[in-house]
């Protein structure tokens, strides 16, 4: 079955763009305007990669990660983060987007389906706290 | 100009003591007035101020110290002096207490009516001084209350100044943000229909859709460029510097370029030295830096034509340089070329400002903040040469930035920020037995190992700091963190052989680490806790009392020992080691059995009664066949004993298997 993404994204006008790009590329796309949303989504259905906004209304889009990673049952759905912030605004949360691609808007959408691709073929994050995933030798 | 005389109020009711002092003061200038009660001398008081008060101790109805009790009440600050009977000081040390400035004492002879005067004027000179005093003391808390006041008046506006820049920096931000959204949808919308996936396009209009998303491209360069530029202006661009080696990041930023040349017929080769000393730089601005001047030769130079980047070491800094075989920049314009907005009309062919005018003010201020310096020169017509320099650093240096640099993040981000210093306490003897340049290099192998334990998160780093020494940078980890992987690297180490030519060797290292902002807010205050501990640490050293009489045994054993970390006493026989241990405390006595003058049995038993060494643990070293443990009748567990010819690693297990006895027994 082709595999479901779920966009969470509050610009509807992107949010329509970012869904015909998907499907056009064989995807199933669900679509949510704020993080909340997209928790009520992912408990509906869990999707197999998730695209994210940061800044959204209601639920920011860390908030959002943070609760997806938090539990267990959807810890490890990829994560593509599509924001508009730039490196320096995002270098303060450093900490919370460990492990998540982000792409800056505007984006390329070869990229985009291209870091996809990469995340559905590796699949999740890898898991671990902090001192067991030092890489030896 | 004569001074109006100085008014006294005489307090006293002998008529012939008022007469005889109130003629006294009168000839000396002063101008008298007289009350023969206390509350008489009260009630004047309120009505008229008296330069001074001269009271008897006896009155009618109130004691004389009561009168100057009530009238410093009523006037504070009054100057008053009492007169006493002959052999009534103990009243007048009284008065002096409650404030009299002075007193005298009534002689039968009259003879303090002489002195009375005297006394009234010296009083009234220390009066003076003390208010100059005052006033003084009052003019500096007025300066330094001022000083204060302004001190906050700067704080605030330097608050506000930051505030300010914060908002500027807020806005641009937020700019930004709101143009990213919009031009993605369109540039995204462009791309679908472009693409045919909304349904079939002429290629007319596909051209067309293609110079939209290139436009969408120009303008999120422009703002990126715009934000950087604001950025560097507040200076809240912080540079995230790493060790970084030049060659790879070159070659990166070519093979970037490259496709770009190549649509442009350009050669584009690189030359710089195999070997170049690693910069300490943030890798992303410099590539970004390398990026913008590589891509103006690109757009300056005509097909056919070549550019070269270059790297090489220079005394001081490593130095880049861009050239080309392109138009090349008027000597007039070269002066102008890194302002802000410079457009310079390079190419009459070439349409103007492709980009904001930013790129190359960017680059000229992100080398500068780094310490180095950018220049360009050139021919018109033959081509440019852009080149900047990165400064070399001392590890010393490299260490302070890394500090420096990990705190403002910290503060920045809100987070922890903790480092661990990391001390090789036998690099001295290292370096001794094996010569200073083996001893670096083992310690470099150290700081590789210490690398690959450490987890390693963007913001970690080993730096060597000063001899021996090694600093870990922990980015966002608080004091357990440190405490965690700083215990870890102990074990690690401890379990870790490095190898000199045919030796195999162990290096002892104590650690101990800080955190911002939990125990220290700045670098220096991060290094003196460190060092502190560290200091404690080593003062901590277990120290070891060998007793021997065969000097090469002692001398063997003193060296094993302190390679091990232990601080070593010796002593050739037993009185020797008594003595030693009245003047020191010891954590663990080696005792050899066999010693002339007092054999280790009897010194034993001696240790065990004397109350100060009774706990403290004792390993006997006894030659095989020696034991006489049985025939005197001890119990083999009475005894810790290791036998000779010992092999070291058996001793040090059984040093370590008594000395955690006795820390278990202490608990």
């Amino acid at each position: 079955m082709m595999p479901s993404i779920l966009l969470v994204e509050d610009e509807a006008d992107l949010r329509l763009a970012v869904s015909v790009r998907l499907r056009s590329a064989g995807f199933r796309c669900e679509t949510a305007s704020d993080g909340k949303d997209g928790l009520e989504k992912v408990a509906r259905h869990r999707p197999d990669l998730v695209i994210a906004d940061l800044l959204m209304p209601v639920m920011d889009g860390y908030e959002f990660i943070r609760i997806l990673r938090a539990d267990p049952n959807t810890a490890d759905i990829p994560i593509v983060v599509l924001t508009a912030l730039t490196t320096q605004a995002l270098a303060s949360h450093q900490a919370d987007l460990r492990d998540v691609p982000v792409l800056q808007k505007p984006f390329d959408a070869k990229e985009l389906l291209d870091t996809i691709h990469a995340l559905l073929t590796t699949g999740g994050p890898r898991h671990g706290g902090p001192e067991t995933d030092s890489h030896r030798g | 100009m004569s001074k109006p005389p100085i008014t006294v109020l005489l307090v006293e009711d002998d008529e012939g003591h008022l007469f005889l002092t109130r003629e006294a003061l009168t000839q000396e200038g002063f101008q008298v007035e007289v009350c023969r009660t206390g509350h008489e001398a009260l009630e004047h008081s309120q009505r008229t101020d008296y330069h001074v008060y001269v009271i008897d101790v006896k009155l009618p109805d109130l004691t004389g110290l009561e009168v100057l009790r009530r009238l410093t009440t009523l006037k504070p600050g009054i100057v008053a002096i009492i007169v006493s009977g002959h052999g009534d000081e103990m009243a007048a040390v009284e008065a002096m207490k409650a404030g009299a400035y002075d007193y005298v004492v009534k002689s039968p002879s009259m003879g303090h009516l002489a002195t009375l005067p005297v006394v009234i004027r010296e009083v009234l000179a220390r009066r003076q001084l003390k208010e100059e005093r005052e006033q003084l003391q009052n003019e500096l808390w007025e300066h330094t209350r001022l000083l204060e006041e302004r001190n906050m008046e700067l704080r605030r506006a330097n608050e506000e100044l930051k505030r300010l820049n914060q908002l500027k920096s807020d806005f641009v931000t937020m700019v930004s943000h709101e143009l990213r959204t919009p031009m993605s949808t369109v540039k995204e919308f462009a791309g679908i229909i472009q693409e045919g996936i909304a349904g079939p396009t002429s290629p007319e209009q596909r051209q067309y859709l293609a110079i939209i998303q290139e436009n969408v491209d120009r303008l999120s360069r422009i703002i990126n460029d715009l934000l950087d530029m604001a950025q560097i202006e507040s200076g809240q661009l912080l540079l995230n510097k790493v060790m970084v080696d030049p060659v790879p990041l070159v070659q990166h930023v070519l093979q970037s370029m490259r496709p770009l040349a190549a649509t442009k017929g350009l050669t584009l080769d690189v030359s710089a030295s195999t070997a170049l000393p690693g910069i300490f730089a943030d890798e992303d601005k410099v590539t970004q830096v390398l990026i913008n001047l590589v891509s103006n030769a690109i757009k300056f130079t005509e097909p056919g034509g070549r550019i070269e980047v270059s790297a090489f070491e220079e005394s001081h800094d490593v130095e880049f340089s861009v050239s080309d075989t392109g138009i090349g920049i008027a000597a007039a314009d070269l002066p102008k070329l890194f302002e802000k907005f410079q457009q310079l009309h390079r190419d009459p062919r070439e349409t103007v400002g492709k980009g904001t005018g930013l790129g190359l003010a960017i680059s000229k201020r992100l080398v500068e903040l780094h310490g180095g310096r950018i220049q360009a020169t050139s021919e018109p017509g033959r081509g440019s040469l852009f080149s900047f320099t990165l400064p070399k650093h001392q590890p010393d240096e490299i260490f302070r930035e890394y500090l420096h640099n990990g705190i403002e993040q910290a503060k920045r981000r809100q987070s922890r920020f903790s480092i661990s210093v990391i001390s090789v306490t036998n690099f001295l003897e290292l370096k001794a037995r094996y010569g200073l340049e083996e001893a670096n290099r083992i310690l470099r192998e150290l700081e590789r190992f210490i690398k690959h334990t450490v987890r390693r998160r963007a913001g970690d780093v080993v730096t060597r700091w000063q001899r021996g020494e090694m600093v870990v940078i922990l980015a966002e980890v608080d004091q357990a963190g440190s405490r965690a992987i700083t215990d870890r690297i102990g074990r690690l180490v401890a379990q870790q052989t490095f190898v000199v030519g045919s030796d195999a060797v162990k290096l002892f290292i104590i650690a101990a680490t800080a955190t911002y902002p939990d125990e220290a807010v700045t670098d220096e205050e991060l290094i003196k806790m460190t060092e502190m501990r560290l200091h404690q640490l080593e003062s901590k050293k277990l120290r070891v009392l060998v007793v021997d009489d065969e000097p090469k045994t002692r001398e063997l054993l003193r060296g094993a020992l302190e390679h091990h970390g232990y601080e070593v006493l010796t002593a050739s026989h037993g009185p020797e080691a008594l003595q030693q241990l009245k003047e020191q405390a010891v954590d663990l006595i080696l005792l050899d059995l066999m010693m002339p003058v007092m054999d280790g049995y009897e010194l034993y038993h001696l240790l065990r009664e004397d109350p100060r060494t009774k706990h403290v643990p004792v390993i006997i070293v006894t030659a095989k066949g020696d034991r006489k443990d049985r025939q005197l009748g001890l119990s083999h567990a009475t005894y810790n004993y290791v036998e000779k010819p010992f092999q070291f690693e058996a001793l040090f297990a059984k040093m370590d298997q008594v000395l955690d006895q006795r820390e278990g027994a202490q608990r």
